[in-house]
C-alpha cells in the first residue's frame, strides 16, 4: 500500500489514558506527537550495526554501563517488557519536568514502584507486534500503572528504559508531557508509546 | 521521532567533487525495521521477510546479540550493507517493500551493469547543534566503461546465524547518472532531535 501521508523518518507518538476504578475514561490524551528519542537509542543501533564489540552507553543512574553484548544472547540486550512491580526498566513515568534534551540518560524524577507516598505499581510492559495500520506501520509499547497511595499523583513525564543483560538500565526515550496528568488514588494510568514508520 | 536523511556524491576518477544532492528526506523505513526492534524489546524470535520474499528470522533471542541488525559489509559484499539498484521495474516505496527493485551487484572487474562496492562506514552518534546524527556510508565505483544510473537505494541487514538478509529502508530517488570512472557514495543519516 502507497501512503499518502509522508514522513521522513520514525514517528514516536505518545498516548495517555486515566481510568477510574471501574474501568470509566477520566482523561485520554489521544496520539500526541513525542520528541524525545534520546542519544542512546541511535547509540544502540550503531553498536548493532557494526557488531564488533561490546559497548557502554550512559545508564539511568549516570554511570557508563554496558548497552551492547555482542557475544550475549540477543534476549539479554535492549529488553523493555519489563514484568509486574519492575520500575527498573520498561515504559517509566515520573514527575519532573526538567525540558527534556538529546543526552538525557533517565527521567528527571522517576516514580517508583509501591503503594507509599508518591507511588504507583506498575504493570507489565507489553510489546505489540508491528503491524500496517492504514497508511502507517505501528508498533505499540505499553504500561499501565495503579494509584494505590491514597493521594492524587501529578505524572509529568514518561519515557522508555531497557535492560541489559539483566543488569544495566539506559534510557532511550523521554518527554515531558504536554500537560501534567493527575492520577486519582485508586484510578489507573495507561502510557502507550507507538513507533510508527511511514514511507 | 528518528528523521532520515539520505545524501549522494559523485566524484570524478581525480576525486573532484561533481555532485551533492545535499540531504534529502527519506520516506523510507520499511516494516522490517520495527520487527527487528520488536524482537530486541520483547527478547522473542521475531520473524520478517527476506529479501528473497520468504519469512527467515531477524531476531533469534538465543544467539549472539551480533549475529542480528548487522550492517558493517566489507568491501566486495553487495549482500547486505548500503546498496543501490536500477529499479528497472519502476516499482513505488512502499511499507511492505522487502527488496530493492533491481539491485547493482558487485563487481571488481567492471562486469556490465555492476560497481565496486566499498566497505561500509559509520560516524557514530553525536550532538550536532540542535540534532543527533547517526551516519552509515559506502562508496560504489563504476569501472564498466559505461554510465549506469542509480534510481534506488537502500540497507539491508544481514542475520549471520543462518544467513539471510533483510531490508530494513528504502528509497526511490532521482536518476542519477554515475559516468565510468566515477565513484558514487551514499549517506545515510539518522537523526533525533528532542
Amino acid at each position: 500500500m502507497k501512503k499518502d501521508n509522508k514522513s521522513h523518518g520514525v514517528q514516536l507518538l505518545l498516548r495517555c489514558i486515566v481510568r477510574d476504578p471501574d474501568g470509566k475514561i477520566i482523561t485520554d490524551t489521544g496520539r500526541k506527537p513525542a520528541k524525545s528519542f534520546v542519544i542512546q537509542f541511535l547509540e544502540f543501533l550503531y553498536y548493532m550495526f557494526k557488531y564488533d564489540a561490546n559497548e557502554t552507553a550512559t545508564a539511568t543512574d549516570g554511570t557508563e554501563d554496558g548497552f551492547y553484548y555482542q557475544i550475549a544472547e540477543a534476549y539479554r540486550d535492549l529488553r523493555v517488557d519489563a514484568g509486574v512491580s519492575v520500575a527498573t526498566y520498561g515504559v517509566v513515568v515520573g514527575t519532573g519536568d526538567t525540558a527534556e534534551t538529546n543526552a538525557d540518560y533517565a527521567l528527571d524524577t522517576q516514580i517508583a514502584e509501591g503503594a507509599g507516598a508518591g507511588q504507583l505499581t506498575h504493570g507489565s510492559t507489553t510489546v505489540g507486534d508491528p503491524a500496517v495500520v492504514g497508511a502507517n506501520v505501528d508498533l505499540e509499547v505499553r504500561r499501565a500503572f495503579i494509584n494505590a497511595s491514597g493521594n492524587t499523583i501529578t505524572v509529568k513525564e514518561a519515557g522508555i528504559y531497557t535492560m541489559a543483560i539483566e543488569t544495566y538500565f539506559h534510557c532511550i526515550v523521554r518527554d515531558v508531557l504536554a500537560a501534567e496528568i493527575d492520577v486519582p488514588d485508586k484510578c489507573s494510568l495507561s502510557v502507550i508509546y507507538t513507533l510508527r514508520t511511514t514511507v | 521521532m528518528i528523521e532520515l536523511y539520505y545524501r549522494m556524491l559523485k566524484h570524478d576518477p581525480d576525486g573532484v567533487l561533481v555532485k551533492d544532492t545535499g540531504l534529502m528526506p527519506s520516506g523510507s523505513y520499511v516494516i522490517q525495521f520495527l520487527e527487528l526492534i520488536q524482537g530486541l524489546f520483547d527478547g522473542i524470535t521475531s520473524t520478517a521477510t527476506r529479501v528473497t520474499g520468504a519469512e527467515g528470522i531477524i531476531v533469534r533471542p538465543n544467539e549472539d546479540m551480533y549475529r542480528f541488525g548487522r550492517v558493517g559489509a566489507a568491501a566486495l559484499d553487495d549482500s547486505f550493507g548500503v546498496v543501490v539498484g536500477t529499479n528497472a521495474g519502476t516499482t513505488a516505496e512502499d511499507n511492505e517493500n522487502y527488496a530493492l527493485d533491481t539491485k547493482i551487484l558487485h563487481s571488481a572487474v567492471g562486469a556490465a551493469g555492476e560497481m565496486n562496492y566499498r566497505d561500509v562506514t559509520f560516524v557514530a552518534p553525536r550532538v550536532v547543534g540542535p540534532n543527533v546524527d547517526f551516519d552509515i556510508t559506502r562508496a560504489f565505483i563504476n569501472e564498466t566503461g559505461v554510465t549506469i544510473t542509480v534510481k534506488e537505494i537502500g540497507i539491508i541487514a544481514n542475520n549471520n546465524f543462518d544467513t539471510q538478509y533483510f531490508l530494513l529502508l528504502r528509497d526511490v530517488v532521482t536518476d542519477e547518472p554515475v559516468d565510468d570512472a566515477e565513484t558514487l557514495t551514499v549517506i545515510y543519516v539518522l537523526r533525533t532531535t528532542v
